[in-house]
């Protein structure tokens, strides 16, 4: 099981590796720099600015400064807002974004994994027919439609939900919309996947075994369907997380809450480097993690794999 | 006498979506709504980016011709409408169709290569699979312009991946020695082996793959489009138009509720045809 | 007393395409103690026709008969009573040990969960119940192995361990479909040997569901004959392979490869049907010596030579 995981970690780093490069390379490959378009500056103030950091060096050594910041986990100063440095946006950004991402993700898995049960041990019912048409809305309808819609109906029609604010990771009043918007996609692609899955193995031919030892129903769903059934949602779990990154910026957008989302937009048009840079190697570690994570639960979820 | 007749696969298959009212219905709608964006010019009475400063967020009418009433500047909502959906729609197929170039060119490439190369070629793909594809395409889009070609291009490059894996599998399948010699023996020629077997497996693939990226490709433009980053004025698409809907919530609903709800049903139409077609070619008993 | 009785057994199916019978019209005892060896073609019903005992069909079987054990009727008792009869009094092994164990589960969790479900017995007495059984189907060093998962071993310790969980219980009928299909040569004639002795030491009744003649005359006492979802020829062993008269008997006797043949005999044509059966005789298009009146008329069950227990359907053989 270590070597497994250690060689997972192994292929996880240069992933890491080639999409800082990559990320690096495309904001090099851009005509303009963060100094450039904004009031005129005094050239000779500009000049030693762009000395400061680094920007008159050729790009090949300004990687290796950036590379080196980067193993001191510094993302470097943000170009644009010039009292700060990128660590500071995203340590402010960061905590909204993951607290969003974190119970979306939750609420995704938990009821995904509800619905597509029910969906699979009633099949082919009205029941299950009703859970798979909504879970099929409910990938359809994009977040930046069903988010105003509820803003719209919640907020202003019938006025009982605040929106648009944040107030910590605990005050839900102010959670429950972004959160709902976001993970509704998420807890569709989820029950879709445990329904089918479910299904496969309960016609499988070692469920079969299982009753016929006059194991109760409840036992064979519970202690020899569930756990195989739950493999592809483990699986899942690593697309998912980029998914609800990516959510995250519309939700965080349409709510006006201050996660990294906003940072990344503002970033990208303000051609403030190292913000945006930062933003997608943070994400871009979330997601290797989270798939690596995965990946180890999966292997721990079947014994066949861990192994090899 | 027993003669069973035997059923080829297309037979069943379209038995079967035939049978899915879901699908039938789906397609139906969406014929409506591509027949409505098509004669635009006809039915519309105003010109979608028409602005007309006497008319400002003007609730939806029969009379004056502003079905769905009328934006912030004026503009009818009911031509913004369907013109938006022709950008929508457009972006929507020629990003599959890069979609589908890169992923059958990529998966062919490496299947028939094989060894080294396709085992490089794949880890990449692994890689690819575990990125947020939003992200570059933000910056691509950000960076090199708003040009509507380049917009094709990102979201095309965004999308191959699953395509190019299933076409790779099928390449590695062609070049199986045993399975070209055992045809040979009797007495197919190759062009025969692919077109019998090669190719309607593919087809088939490449059909449902299509059903399904075209909803994830419009979705996407209408995400770039919703945060700004999209088409450009005086074009605009339905994620344009569900932005401009979104800021102008209190008071003036029609200038989201209709773009909104022409973008969403049109994805789940797609989605639900892209379903019916995968059961139908492959079901796992339903 | 028969162990088992099964009355007029009737299964069909409600598919997309029609109903399809699988099973039309099944007629048997099964005594204690004796071994009954069900052969047939793929599709002639012989494998739905045991899994209506256990009661594991499919959702969508529709089936009518009743089947006698204990003076109840298996068919119409409660979830709850059928439950408690699987595994205990009445095990079943199936034919790919592959895929019938859960690759998530370790075998010994798989072995004690058919104990602790029946019986009423303390977790380490049935772990030494566990050891033992995996001594009496000579899978070796079971101490260590009952914490291994099931792609750990082999495809004939897999078939092993099937068996032990099958017989854990002690059971009075084992029904066994197609046990030996999936393994090599070798190790089939060593599973059958091992169901063998443990019929004998367990004094239980076997159902062998099987395709391969060799199988049968090496381990049955009465052979039923199948085929198109009807039987077409009962007897003891000697009678089939002996005294066979039905025309698919003696096709599938026929079939048996010898070392001798310059050419392999196979029977002509293929099964019939299951959603169009024909009112007549379902192996009348592949029958050699068939008559018009076979194609319209279904032949009754009737005994050979006058021996009760050897019995024909066939209008024509005598």
């Amino acid at each position: 099981m270590l070597k497994y995981i250690i060689k997972r970690l192994l292929q996880a780093i240069p992933t890491l590796w080639i999409i800082i490069t990559l990320s690096f390379l495309l904001m090099h490959s851009v005509p303009g720099g963060p100094f450039d378009g904004e009031k005129v500056v005094n050239p000779v103030i500009k000049a030693n600015l762009e000395k400061k950091y680094h920007l008159d060096k050729p790009v090949y050594i300004q990687y290796g400064y950036y590379l080196k910041d980067l193993l001191h986990g510094d993302f470097g100063p943000s170009f644009k807002y010039k009292d700060f440095t990128v660590n500071q946006l995203i340590y402010d950004g960061l905590p909204v974004s993951m607290t969003l991402g974190f119970y979306a993700m939750s609420l995704a898995i938990i009821f995904g994994i509800i619905f597509g049960s029910i969906a699979a041990l009633k099949q082919n019912s009205r029941l299950d027919y009703f859970i798979m048409i909504f879970a099929q809305i409910g990938i359809s309808i994009p977040s930046f439609v069903t988010a105003p819609l509820m803003i719209l109906l919640l907020a202003v029609i019938l006025n009982i939900m605040p929106a648009g604010e944040w107030h910590g990771a605990f005050d839900f009043k102010y959670l429950i919309m972004p959160i709902i918007a976001l993970s509704l996609p998420m807890i569709a692609y989820i029950t879709r996947i445990m329904r089918g899955s479910m299904i496969e193995i309960l016609n499988s031919a070692f469920i079969r075994t299982a009753r016929a030892k006059g194991l109760s129903e409840f036992r064979v769903v519970v202690r020899h369907a569930l756990k195989p059934a739950l493999l592809p949602v483990v699986s899942f779990i690593g697309p998912a997380t980029a998914a609800i990154i990516t959510g995250s910026i519309v939700i965080e957008q349409i709510f006006g809450l201050p996660g990294i989302g906003q940072h990344f937009i503002k970033g990208a048009i303000n051609r403030d480097y190292t913000l945006v840079m930062g933003v997608v190697i943070i994400s871009a570690f979330f997601i290797i993690l989270f798939n690596l994570l995965t990946d180890i639960l999966y292997a721990y979820l079947d014994p066949r794999i861990r192994y090899e | 006498m027993n003669n069973i007749t035997g059923r080829s696969l297309w037979q069943d298959s379209y038995k079967r979506l035939l049978n899915n009212k879901l699908a039938l219905f789906s397609f139906i709608f969406l014929i409506t709504i591509i027949f409505l964006i098509i004669f635009a010019p006809y039915i519309t009475k105003y010109p979608f980016d028409d602005t007309d400063w006497g008319a400002m967020l003007q609730s939806p009418s029969f009379n004056d011709g502003h079905y769905f009433g009328t934006d912030l500047l004026g503009r009818d909502i009911f031509a913004r409408t369907l013109f938006g959906g022709r950008i929508s729609l457009m972006v929507g197929i020629v990003a599959t169709l890069v979609s589908v170039i890169i992923g059958i060119t990529y998966g062919s490439i490496a299947g028939f290569i094989g060894g080294r190369l396709d085992h490089f070629m794949m880890r990449i793909v692994d890689i690819l699979y575990a990125l947020p594809f939003m992200f570059f395409v933000i910056l691509l889009t950000v960076f090199f312009g708003r040009n509507i070609l380049l917009i094709f291009l990102a979201i095309g490059a965004t999308n191959w991946l699953d395509l190019a894996r299933i076409v790779r599998g099928q390449t590695l399948s062609l070049k199986n020695k045993e399975f070209i010699e055992a045809a040979r023996a009797t007495g197919s020629s190759s062009w025969k082996i692919i077109y019998r077997h090669i190719i309607p497996n593919l087809l088939g693939i490449v059909v449902i793959y299509v059903t399904l990226t075209i909803p994830a490709t419009i979705l996407a433009e209408s995400i770039l489009s919703f945060l700004g980053l999209g088409v450009q004025e005086p074009d605009t698409s339905w994620g344009v138009l569900v932005n401009e809907g979104a800021q102008n919530i209190q008071g003036a609903w029609w200038t989201l509720v209709f773009p909104a709800v022409f973008l969403s049903t049109t994805l789940m139409c797609l989605n639900f045809i892209g379903d019916g077609l995968r059961d139908a070619l492959d079901p796992k008993d339903r | 007393m028969a162990l088992i009785t099964i009355n007029d057994l009737v299964i069909k199916f409600k598919t997309n395409d029609g109903i399809v019978t699988a099973v039309n019209g099944f007629n048997a005892q099964i005594e204690k103690g004796q071994t009954l060896g069900i052969v047939g073609e793929s599709g002639s019903g012989k494998s739905q026709t045991v899994l209506a005992i256990m009661r594991l069909l499919a959702k969508n079987a529709i089936t009518t008969g009743n089947i006698i054990y204990n003076q109840q009727d298996l068919l119409s008792i409660s979830n709850q009573e059928i439950r408690r009869l699987r595994g205990n009094k009445i095990s079943m092994i199936f034919q790919d040990p592959m895929t019938c164990l859960n690759p998530y589960v370790t075998i010994g969790k798989q072995l004690l969960e058919v104990l602790l479900n029946h019986k009423n017995i303390a977790k380490n007495d049935a772990i030494k119940t566990v050891l033992n059984c995996m001594d009496t189907v000579k899978i070796p060093d079971a101490k260590r192995r009952i914490n291994q998962y099931p792609h750990e071993f082999s495809g004939g310790m897999r078939q092993r361990i099937m068996i032990a969980m099958a017989l854990l219980c002690k059971p009075e009928l084992l029904i066994a479909d197609e046990p030996t299909t999936a393994l090599d040569v070798t190790v089939q004639a060593e599973i059958i040997a091992l169901l063998e002795d443990l019929k004998k030491y367990l004094n239980m009744a076997i159902i062998l569901i099987t395709h391969d003649m060799g199988v049968i005359a090496s381990s049955c006492d009465t052979v039923i004959v199948m085929y198109g979802g009807k039987i077409m020829e009962q007897g003891s062993v000697d009678d089939i392979f002996y005294n066979s008269v039905h025309p698919y008997t003696k096709g599938l006797l026929a079939s048996i490869p010898s070392g001798l043949q310059k050419e392999l005999y196979v029977i002509p044509g293929q099964p019939p049907s299951l959603l169009n059966l024909p009112n007549g005789c379902p192996f009348y298009e592949r029958c050699n010596i068939h008559i018009d009146y076979c194609q319209d008329h279904m032949p009754l069950l009737l005994p050979v030579n006058n021996n009760p227990d050897h019995i024909k359907a066939c209008h024509v053989a005598k």
